[in-house]
């Protein structure tokens, strides 16, 4: 996967960069840094196949250490760090991690986790060392995925999960100056690879960095969530970041979320070539999405290497970017894993010229503005814990999560075991990320509305 | 910056944006003057431009009001 990347930025005549945080660096320095990652990580440990866990912000040094671990031949396991100790812990444990590679400064905050913790300027050696090729069913990656539900699951990917959508990439246009602000441990984030593969400059940004690095007023190519657009538009309209920043841009790629009517319109009123991408982290992303000619509403044109059925309205995918099963979860990879079709958990249909439509989720997932999925079961047991917390549901309402809570007939007054509850929800917020944090709640001794089942009514 | 100007620019950049609150800094950022995560990343961008430091995301695993977001930005700081 690396050799590839390599011997496509070795074949382009062009001078291919990679920037981030306001530097700048060729490809040739990429490629060499890369191979001192490499070179480190080839003897770390005995042997190939290791787990190492990579827990950081966007930063150039992460796209090198993913890279260098990958060409190693171990495994890279990439963190969200933007999570409870007690939520990261579980995940090392359950994609046995065996040690964590961090930004500099920051490895004491994961000195609790019993595993070596690495700083990136100690995961570099001196000497580069030669990129192997890895074997096509090879795993590389692991990637953590809620799926159509419930926790995170790790989803190991293969060379040649990534290598279906990469050998028919570089047919694509290229020269672009692509901006990646989305977070390099998502799916939609390692869509940069490609980027990369196509010769494209690539930009490293993120949710804090974007806006500024739009006003370079020079790139072409820009990822979004929707979440992120109406930010922009805002932007624009009050005046802040004037049009003439944008004038460079071409072409938006939206993937995480839906698209709404005003958005579409908007972006398309500005003369922008839009894509919409869909997929999953267990399809090594790319369903359906690049090339051809946007259809409004649409998440794209479905890719040559996926067969795409419905089944009572479910979207089923086949293809070699399927992944093979979650990581050591035999039961949850036969919830949606059958005969290697791929049981999405969203509901769509196609079109006669291969366009795929998504129409909703079949399971309880909230996907966020910003492309996130919460699972409101797995916030809901959190909010279990309380004990004065009888029956809860949890919701999205305007963008954000709200809670309807039934509590507990306690010896406390109503208005005490309120004040209770709002001190359990403040509390359990500050171990959220700021998206997963419940704005609102309802707290009564009412019993939630039921379905004829007797389970909890979600709308 | 002294924590009180780094509270003071906090604020001001809040009232900026189009929050339908008075800043307390006591107020939750989300709870209370309904700030989208995406404001917010953008508010700490601002601050690091303006006070020349890298400012990771992670400390907003700690923040819930503006006051605590200017005492974390000012700890980072690393003024006595």
């Amino acid at each position: 996967m690396v050799a590839y990347l390599v011997e496509k930025l070795r074949e382009n005549p062009k001078d291919i960069t990679i920037g981030s945080e306001g530097e700048t660096t060729d490809k040739d320095r990429f490629i060499f840094d890369i191979e001192r990652a490499c070179g480190f990580w080839k003897h770390y440990r005995e042997g190939k196949g290791h787990h190492i866990g990579l827990i950081a912000e966007n930063s150039y040094l992460w796209l090198v250490q993913c890279m260098g671990i990958i060409a190693s031949g171990n495994i890279v396991v990439a963190y969200n760090y933007f999570q409870s100790e007690a939520d990261l812990k579980h995940l090392t444990e359950l994609s046995d991690t065996e040690v964590l590679v961090c930004d500099g400064g920051s490895a004491d905050e994961y000195s609790g986790f019993g595993l070596p913790v690495l700083e990136f300027p100690e995961a570099m050696s001196e000497f580069p060392e030669a990129i192997e090729e890895n074997p096509e069913d090879e795993v590389v990656a692991i990637l953590f995925s809620s799926g159509t539900g419930g926790k995170s699951k790790p989803v190991p990917l293969t060379k040649r999960n990534f290598s279906a959508y990469g050998l028919i990439c570089p047919k694509e246009a290229c020269g672009e100056m692509t901006l990646m602000p989305l977070p390099l441990y998502h799916i939609g984030g390692l869509y940069c690879y490609y980027d990369l593969v196509k010769g494209n400059d690539l930009i490293i940004s993120s949710a804090k960095r974007w806006l500024r690095d739009i006003e370079r007023g020079d790139i072409t190519r820009l990822f979004v969530v929707p979440g992120m657009l109406n930010q922009l538009f805002q932007k624009l309209d009050s005046g802040t970041l004037k049009y003439e920043k944008l004038e460079s841009l071409k072409n938006v790629v939206s993937l995480g979320a839906a698209l709404t009517e005003d958005q579409e319109e908007r972006l398309l009123s500005m003369g922008i070539r839009l894509e919409v991408f869909y997929g999953l982290t267990e399809t090594t992303g790319l369903i359906s999405g690049p090339g051809g000619e946007y259809k409004k509403g649409s998440s794209g044109k479905i890719m040559p290497y996926v067969e795409v059925r419905t089944e009572d309205g479910e979207i089923v995918v086949k293809g070699p970017n399927v992944m093979g099963g979650y990581y050591k979860l035999e039961a949850q990879t036969e919830a949606v894993l059958k005969d290697s079709w791929m049981y999405t958990g969203d509901m769509g249909r196609t079109d006669e010229d291969g366009y795929l439509y998504i129409s909703g989720r079949k399971k309880n997932i909230i996907i966020l503005g910003n492309g996130e999925n919460v699972s409101p079961e797995e916030l809901e047991e959190k909010l279990y814990r309380c004990p004065l917390v009888l029956e809860c549901r949890v919701y999205e309402n305007e963008g954000r999560l709200n809670a309807d809570i039934c509590m507990t007939k306690g010896e406390l007054s109503l208005e005490e075991e309120q004040r209770e509850i709002e001190r359990f929800v403040k509390t359990l917020n500050k171990s959220l990320p700021l998206t997963h944090r419940i704005t609102a709640f309802r707290a009564s001794r009412e019993p939630l509305e039921k379905t004829a089942t007797g389970k909890l009514k979600r709308d | 910056m002294n924590r009180e100007k780094i509270l003071e620019y906090i604020i001001s950049s809040i009232e900026s944006m189009d929050t339908d609150e008075a800043v307390d800094p006591e107020a939750s950022l989300i709870d209370d003057l309904g700030l989208e995560s995406l404001q917010i990343y953008e508010l700490i961008a601002e601050l690091e431009a303006v006070l020349g430091i890298r400012i990771p995301e992670k400390i907003l695993m700690r923040v819930d009001t503006v006051e605590d977001l200017a005492d974390e930005v000012y700890r980072l700081t690393g003024e006595k």
